[in-house]
């Protein structure tokens, strides 16, 4: 009686794994997602590239059945050891635990030691993304890719010329769009990241190393094979493409120079890949009919994969914002629903891009690229924890949840509960 | 308000497109957040589930459902934009939206429509409803009783139409120094957020007034709130402090 029509879709521009899981958690909220069509899967190794999911990011992907879909093992991180440089002096590694328990006393058993962070292969994560979205009926793929969008008609302008209706446009889209007019910070560090996956004699221990070499940050990160590890390498843009462009033998020499031999012999499998390091912050993350999530609204340095960890936390805190919204009878682009999310939003993704950037300027080194993304789950650096150690806990609980109270999905709740 | 002017307007059929262009314009800026009903957009959430939680309770309607009001006749007095009417249709309600404005019902007719919403709007007036005999489960008197003529014959036509276990939302604004520093000074003068001369300080309205108009009626008042702005958070909450914005639900004496 009182509907002549039900609530027009939300729709998703974007064909990553942020936009899939996003069409997956606002299913989970009860609303009908349209999507942009998919494009294949990426071809890549297994394990040469991971991410490092926060205890909340995994609780999220358990929740919506995505974590059971994983066809490789996962390996949960209980330390973090990160190793300052000393310039000039030999035996210059000095670890130094970043571990979280805080009173590591002798009571602590086995099964209480806290996990920081679970890696998981990208590979792997994206087909269990697929598997989850394949079945998800709530959910429709476009026939072409969205053109244009009027927040006004609350309509879309499909690229095949059609028009649909359009309640909100949720932008999870890295490359511009149209439709997107937004003022954005950015910088490009001229710097690369390579990843690999590496082989190493001595087992890891489950820990996370996390180096200042002279020739930029890296990251080792254990994998389900005790001898097997995860290495995230920052390095000027051309020395980054030259050792990813280096035949095996000359880049392991590199390696072990660069971690100098501190961890034993280690040898790369396969070849590495290597992503630009970027910094982008949109300044608003709505706009009438429309939100910004995930790559749309913030790339961060691609270590260890806080850059998802954020995403997730975008995806879980809008599905909160829509459901609450919807059952106080709000359209999904109201006003107070979009304005809530970007309060919510905005000062986790700014402060996690102001750790990264400004941090740029504590570590002295011209190596400006702060690592404290890999600093899994910490999202702060071992040299900013030095300076700040009060600091460190308000990120640690904040680059987990990025808001409190922590949103449903990042709690382990779903919609039905 | 005469029924020449409620059939032109619920028909639609009698506008041309100058019109429609003018109301649709007057629509967006109802509907535009940044515009100047702003604050009663920031508003919205909160007496919205003020009103969800109180008719779920009253009512023993599942607040989990999406449409909790389904079987409820509501009426939204002095409806503006439709900016309540709208969320009760989403919630299943089956809603009238009056105005004294042809103006404001044309524009919250064409915004409804767009959305896919059907919403019973009529340019009316309290008292013309009530002489037809109309009856509501559900009335929605809020952020209006500030801005009419006679308040007690206001409210006297909207108890009249409340059906036997009924109740109606009343919200409105408290003559205290407080109001007035923040409502006109604050809200119209120093922020910005309303126009100046939206409200006159002297006809808002202490509660003990409100609760004087709903005895006078014949109702009683059955609960109420005070509602803050907390700029630290920017957004509205209920809370123990009546001395500026109010809400309360009234019923029939029992």
């Amino acid at each position: 009686m009182t509907r002549l029509q039900t609530a027009p879709p939300i729709l998703i521009a974007g064909q990553g794994n942020g936009a899939k899981v996003a069409a997956l958690a606002l299913a989970a909220a009860g609303f009908h997602v349209h999507i942009e069509p998919p494009r294949p899967l990426a071809d890549m190794p297994d394990w040469q590239n991971v991410l490092a999911l926060s205890p909340a990011a995994h609780l999220m992907l358990e929740t919506l059945g995505v974590w059971s879909q994983l066809d490789l093992p996962s390996t949960a991180v209980t330390n973090l050891i990160v190793h300052g440089q000393r310039p000039q002096r030999q035996s210059a590694l000095l670890p130094h635990s970043l571990g979280f328990a805080p009173n590591q006393t002798d009571e602590a058993t086995a099964e209480a030691v806290d996990v920081m962070a679970h890696i998981v292969s990208l590979a792997s994560l994206s087909r269990a993304i697929d598997r989850c979205f394949a079945a998800c009926k709530n959910i429709t793929r476009l026939p072409a890719m969205i053109a244009d969008h009027d927040p006004r008609s609350k309509t879309i302008e499909l690229e095949n010329g059609d028009q649909q209706p359009c309640g909100l446009l949720v932008d999870a889209t890295r490359a511009a769009r149209p439709w997107r007019d937004m003022a954005a910070h950015q910088a490009d560090y001229k710097t690369v990241a390579l990843t690999a996956e590496i082989a190493s004699q001595r087992p890891h221990g489950h820990m996370a190393q996390q180096i200042f070499t002279a020739s930029g940050p890296l990251a080792l990160l254990p994998l389900a094979d005790a001898h097997r590890l995860a290495l995230i390498w920052s390095l000027p843009e051309r020395r980054g493409h030259a050792l990813a462009a280096a035949d095996a033998a000359i880049f392991n020499h590199e390696l072990s120079r660069a971690t100098e031999d501190f961890f034993g012999p280690l040898e790369v499998i396969g070849k590495p890949a290597k992503q630009p390091l970027l910094l982008y912050l949109a300044h608003d993350f709505v706009a009438p009919g429309r939100v910004l999530i995930g790559d749309a609204a913030h790339i961060i340095h691609p270590l260890a994969g806080q850059g998802f960890n954020l995403t997730l936390r975008d995806i879980a805190e809008l599905a909160d914002c829509l459901h609450h919204g919807r059952h106080l009878g709000l359209a999904s682009d109201d006003f107070s629903i979009l304005e809530a999310y970007q309060t919510h939003r905005r000062s986790d993704a700014g402060l996690t891009v102001a750790a990264t950037d400004g941090l740029n300027r504590i570590f002295s080194t011209r190596h400006s690229l702060l690592t404290g993304l890999a600093s899994l789950g910490l999202g702060v650096s071992d040299g900013l924890a030095r300076r700040f150690p009060q600091m460190r806990l308000a990120f640690a609980a904040q680059a987990d949840y990025g808001t409190s109270p922590p949103a449903r999905l990042m709690r382990g709740e779903n919609f039905t509960d | 308000m005469t029924q020449k002017t409620h059939a032109e307007t619920v028909s639609g059929s009698t506008i041309d497109a100058d019109e429609v262009a003018k109301f649709t314009a007057m629509a967006a800026e109802w509907w535009d957040p940044h515009g100047k009903f702003r604050p009663l957009h920031k508003f919205n959430p909160v007496r919205l589930a003020y009103i969800r939680n109180a008719l779920c309770a009253r009512f023993e309607r599942d607040p989990k459902t999406d449409q909790p009001f389904t079987g409820l006749r509501f009426l939204d007095i002095g409806c503006g934009g439709g900016l309540l009417s709208e969320p009760m249709a989403r919630l299943g309600a089956d809603i009238v939206g009056a105005d004294a404005s042809p103006a404001n019902i044309k524009t919250a007719s064409l915004h409804a429509q767009a959305g896919g919403l059907k919403i019973d709007y009529r340019a009316t007036t309290a008292e013309a409803l009530a002489q037809s005999g109309e009856k509501f489960d559900v009335i929605l008197n809020m952020e209006v009783i500030e801005h009419v003529a006679d308040p007690q014959a206001f409210m006297s036509a909207c108890a009249s139409m409340l059906s036997q276990d009924g109740c109606m939302f009343l919200a409105t604004l408290n003559r205290t120094l407080k109001a007035y520093a923040l409502a006109i000074v604050g809200a119209e003068y120093v922020l910005g957020w309303l126009p100046r001369g939206t409200h006159d300080w002297h006809k808002f309205i202490t509660p003990d007034e409100m609760q004087g108009m709903v005895e006078q009626a014949g109702l009683v008042v059955q609960q109420s709130t005070g509602v803050s702005f907390n700029p630290l958070l920017n957004k509205w909450a209920l809370s123990g402090d009546m001395a500026v914005n109010y809400m309360a639900i009234a019923e029939n004496k029992a």
